[in-house]
């Protein structure tokens, strides 16, 4: 088989395989533009174009707020996250008190626990102290994060000791050689953690489901799925629905693609 | 310079989400500032006025103003809930204590269990309660208290398609009565007017799909079919509150449908199918000649979809009441310590429930339970004979414990008409579990809820301490992990401190402190959590070497690709991953559905018949396997793409040197190098495939009759909907055993991946 040839072949199994991937996607977005009543005939017929879906759901008026929800919860997690585990990955790989890599090790067991099992229990905890139905109850618990920890620790380990040290001679204080030397040298690890973290609290369901009984608080995937239960034949409203849903996160790739695809290639590389 | 680019991007975005954040929690803020009293009301969705195509709330939105009008100095607050979830976000509200003023429903006996609901009788005058039918009061009374405000009546019917009938030949039910025998005759006949043979040529503009003369459908929550299982006498739960659904006459029920399946008179997946289902095909494509709905059939066969149609009777032993069961739905008052409250709350409710507002149930086809209302129907010959249909109705077993009885028995009932099980058999097994449901005497949920584990609470203290030690230690380092590591100490640890205990603890009976191992084995002993075991296996073995060989595929494809085209494919295979599992199950939900789906409409396109991707049990689960296996292969590809750019290209030379050909290259070299990538993919994988649930709930909820029961699912449901926060622990516990092994494993593989490198 020559090169030209397997070129050629490999080129349309690709193909093939993002049809079949990708394909279900394309259709949601063919079956939101299309109209109301191209969708209601038997059998359905699709590509007559209509905005018609997008602006039922509009005037519905809530898919804004809960896409605004979903944005503050996001964006606050992303922000406390990336202070929060850049600060204490600073201090597990430059400090040296005791019981640190016992600390770190703790920290660690955490990751592998399944949020299933938290799920009820912190449910219970924060029902009792009446963080429940609003956009803290999602916030909070998110901004838990040992892996990033873990993550950013390893890229600082990497940074070379004699920075810090040179710091300190000329007097720095330890908050002052995080914020001056680490924190602006971790850039390319916070950017790419805090982007797939900002994804993935965007995406996120379960516990927003459990936590958020006003349809006020609601956040985008929690409120399409609602849209789901009360709209069950209109496909074309729930698709025009997931559209929206997706649109933000596209977006996000496509600015920052070049970020996340590289920290994954960096971050593989352990 | 990128850097500095970098960093004033960063700064940029920081004030832009600080204002945001803090600009939202003002506006949450905003509330408390004020002096009035909100009342907080939570509604589902009514009917649509006119001039109205999607919001369902607009005439409690304009009650809401008339009653703020009235009252100065009160404002109302609606949540809006939906049919699916509504009642489990109320049942969750309520024992949280998170719940609102005034909700809407059934009596709600748990509530009142619980002592959570506000006896109306002190606020109801003798005229309201004289203007109220009798029926209605009943509905709403538990120990001589009445505890709600009734608001309409409704219940289910038996509809049937004129049309059908009368091509068949077949005379419709005389005064809308007939006898089980009757009711077979005539179905067999229309059968035969409807048999296979004909179908081909009358259906020929459609494709073929069933024409039936019965639909049936039997779900949670849904009474609408249970007439015909009950009328040889039978019941689930009989007079004296004992199960029954074991007995002859409940099983001659089940016997009948069954018949009425091998008759072909009902379709043979019947067990599965949904309501929605069988209104699809009844209502608009017309396809059945009878089939069970609420009250509002009426008014969707009049309007909607203008059929003619008729309301009868179900088919019922001749002297014997035909049964349909009735619902009445008011509004009921949750108790407070602030009395002005209470008094504003029942006003709210009283006025929402008075006779003028309840001609507005016109709209809703449901039937006021007031007298002064009138009769709104009188010129509909429909809605006069629902009433007199309902005369003969009867109403659920009144026990707080109902849905869990409810859901135990749906199963059974839809297992042994799908002919899996043998009737007797099935029956007799949800008769056990039933029965254990009927002897819990537990005692108050919420009480369970307020109490703390003492253990978790030591733990707590003792992490506070350790807080402020290292706080006061001025050890710059130690005060800066502080953050990060209290916040993981309050979010993870704690909780799942208390979630080890709970596993342990016999949380239904309510004592405290009762250590136990009952809950691990009720969950082995639980046939849900079997089916779930075996499913989320079944799922991990399928799906992950699946995804995980699909990314090795692509990846080397990819691979082999030079500039623009590389980065294309490398981002569109990506992409999807982007998206969130609510978004890509709601297409798969779409694309499966029986009757409008993308599956079935190329299928019928072909001649094929079409397949109940989700209503089939025997199918059910392989599409939730398909829609797992066509995921985008996302990270896996890109961390096989960074390992394979780790492979010295002087391998693949000396390869060329001895003539291999591209696919031997692969599979010698590529493939075996990549082997400790393709082992640390498969574990992630399989740890998160066990996790497996978001696109279960999505797709299925564990249905059809538990076929796609898996394991998070399980705990979900035992923990939220049925309260068993024992059982539900228990079983997450067993489930992060499973994870933990697996772990283990994988770290002994990587370690020996390791030295083999080196």
């Amino acid at each position: 088989m020559n090169m030209h040839k397997a070129h050629y072949l490999s080129l349309t199994f690709l193909t093939i395989g993002l049809i079949l991937t990708a394909g279900p996607l394309v259709w949601m977005v063919l079956t939101a533009f299309t109209s109301p009543e191209a969708l209601a005939a038997t059998p359905p017929r699709y590509g007559e174009f209509s905005l018609e879906n997008f602006k039922v759901l509009l005037s519905a008026g809530s898919i804004v707020r809960w896409t605004i929800n979903s944005f503050v919860v996001s964006a606050a997690v992303t922000l406390a996250q990336t202070i929060f585990n850049s600060l204490a990955a600073f201090g597990f790989s430059v400090g040296r008190f005791k019981g640190r890599e016992s600390i770190f090790m703790i920290l660690l067991a955490a990751m592998m626990v399944p949020g299933q099992i938290v799920m009820l229990p912190l449910f219970l905890f924060m029902a009792k102290w009446g963080l429940i139905d609003n956009l803290w109850s999602v916030i909070l618990p998110a901004m838990a994060a040992p892996f990033g920890i873990y993550m950013v620790r390893q890229y600082m380990d990497s940074i070379p000791v004699q920075m810090s040290e040179a710091a300190q001679i000329d007097g720095a204080s330890e908050l002052q050689i995080f914020t001056r030397i680490y924190f602006p040298l971790s850039m390319p690890i916070l950017a790419t953690s805090g982007i797939f973290t900002f994804i993935a609290q965007w995406n996120a369901f379960l516990w927003p489901l459990i936590t958020l009984n006003s349809e006020k608080y609601y956040t985008l995937t929690v409120g399409l799925s609602t849209l789901q239960d009360q709209q069950i034949m209109d496909f074309g409203l729930l698709m025009a629905g997931a559209t929206l849903a997706a649109v933000p996160m596209v977006v996000v790739f496509i600015f920052f693609s070049r970020y996340m695809l590289e920290g994954m290639r960096k971050g593989s590389i352990q | 310079m990128k850097h500095s680019k970098a960093i004033t991007l960063h700064s940029c975005s920081f004030t832009l989400v600080l204002t945001v954040i803090l600009l939202s929690l003002l506006q949450c803020n905003a509330a408390y500032a004020t002096e009035e009293i909100t009342l907080k009301i939570w509604d589902f969705p009514r009917w649509l006025e006119p001039g109205q195509s999607t919001d369902r709330f607009t005439w409690m939105e304009r009650k809401i103003k008339e009653f703020e009008a009235q009252n100065p100095g009160v404002r109302v607050d609606l949540t809006k809930l939906t049919w699916q979830r509504g009642h489990e976000k109320l049942k969750i509200a309520a024992v949280s204590g998170n719940y609102p003023d005034v909700a809407p429903g059934v009596v709600p006996l748990l509530f009142i269990r619980e002592e959570l609901i506000e006896p109306v009788d002190d606020y109801m005058s003798a005229e309201d309660r004289a203007d109220y039918f009798p029926a209605a009061l009943e509905a709403f009374k538990v120990k001589g208290k009445i505890y709600g405000w009734p608001w309409y009546m409704g219940g289910q019917l038996l509809y049937l398609n004129a049309d059908i009938f009368a091509s068949a030949g077949v005379e419709l039910p005389v005064e809308g009565r007939w006898t089980p025998e009757e009711f077979t005759q005539k179905m067999a006949q229309i059968q035969a007017y409807m048999s296979p043979t004909d179908n081909v040529a009358k259906t020929a503009g459609t494709q073929g799909q069933g024409h039936y003369p019965l639909g049936l459908y039997f779900q949670k929550d849904e009474t609408a079919n249970l007439p015909f299982l009950m009328c040889f006498g039978g019941s689930i739960i009989d007079r004296d509150g004992k199960y029954a659904g074991d007995s002859e006459e409940f099983l001659k029920g089940i016997k009948w449908v069954n018949q009425l399946c091998e008759m072909k008179i009902i379709p043979p997946d019947s067990g599965g199918r949904s309501a929605n289902d069988i209104w699809t095909a009844f209502g608009r494509e017309k396809r059945l000649a009878a089939g069970a709905f609420g009250l509002w059939g009426i008014k969707a066969m009049t309007d909607k979809f203008p059929t003619n149609f008729e309301v009868v009777h179900y088919p019922t032993q001749p002297g014997k009441p035909s049964g349909s069961f009735l619902g009445t739905s008011g509004f009921y008052v949750f108790k407070n310590a602030d009395q002005k409250r209470v008094k504003l709350a029942m006003q709210l409710a009283r006025f929402l429930t008075l006779g003028e507002q309840q001609r507005d149930l016109v709209h809703y086809t449901q039937f006021p339970t007031r007298k002064s209302t009138g009769n709104i129907y009188a010129d509909d010959r429909h809605m006069t004979a629902a009433w007199q249909i309902f005369q003969e109705g009867q109403s659920v077993f009144a026990d707080s414990r109902w849905p869990q009885i409810d859901e135990e028995v749906t199963s059974s009932i839809q297992q042994s008409l799908l002919g899996r099980i043998d009737p007797l058999t099935a029956m007799r097994g949800s008769g056990e579990r039933v029965n254990r449901v009927l002897s819990i005497e537990s005692g108050s949920i919420s009480g369970d809820v307020s109490k703390s584990s003492h253990f978790a609470t030591v733990i707590a203290v003792l992490s506070i301490l350790a807080m402020v030690f290292a706080l006061l230690s001025r050890q710059a380092h130690l005060i800066m992990i502080v953050p990060a590591v209290s916040l993981t100490g309050l979010f993870l640890f704690y909780p799942l401190a208390d979630a080890l205990l709970l596993a342990f603890r016999d949380y239904r009976i309510g004592e405290v402190g009762g250590f136990t191992l009952e809950n691990f084995t009720r969950a082995w002993n639980d046939p849900r959590f079997i089916i779930a075991c075996k499913n989320t296996m079944l799922y991990s073995l399928l799906v992950v070497p699946a995804n995980v060989f699909t990314a090795l595929v692509v990846a080397s494809l990819i691979h082999g690709l030079q500039g623009k085209t590389k980065s294309f494919f490398r981002a569109a295979y990506y992409l999807p991953g982007v998206a969130s599992v609510v978004v890509l199950t709601m297409v798969w939900r779409w694309l499966f559905n029986t009757e409008v789906g993308l599956f079935n409409s190329t299928l019928r396109w072909f001649g094929m018949s079409p397949v109940g991707w989700l209503s089939d049990p025997s199918v059910a689960f392989i599409s939730v396997i398909i829609s797992g296996i066509l995921k985008s292969p996302g990270g896996a590809m890109l961390i096989y793409l960074a390992s394979m750019a780790n492979i010295p290209n002087s391998l693949y030379e000396a390869a060329d040197l001895e003539g291999a050909d591209a696919f031997k290259k692969w599979w010698h070299i590529t493939v075996p190098l990549l082997g400790g990538t393709t082992t640390f993919l498969m574990i992630t994988g399989v740890i998160a495939a066990l996790q497996v649930f978001a696109q279960v709930l999505m797709l299925t909820d564990g249905g059809p009759g538990n076929s796609t029961q898996v394991v998070v699912l399980r705990v979900y449901t035992s923990a939220f909907r049925d309260f068993d926060f024992g059982l539900s622990s228990a079983m997450a516990l067993i489930l992060f055993a499973a994870i933990m092994v697996i772990t283990l494993i994988q770290r002994r593989f990587s370690r020996q991946e390791v030295e083999y490198l080196a």
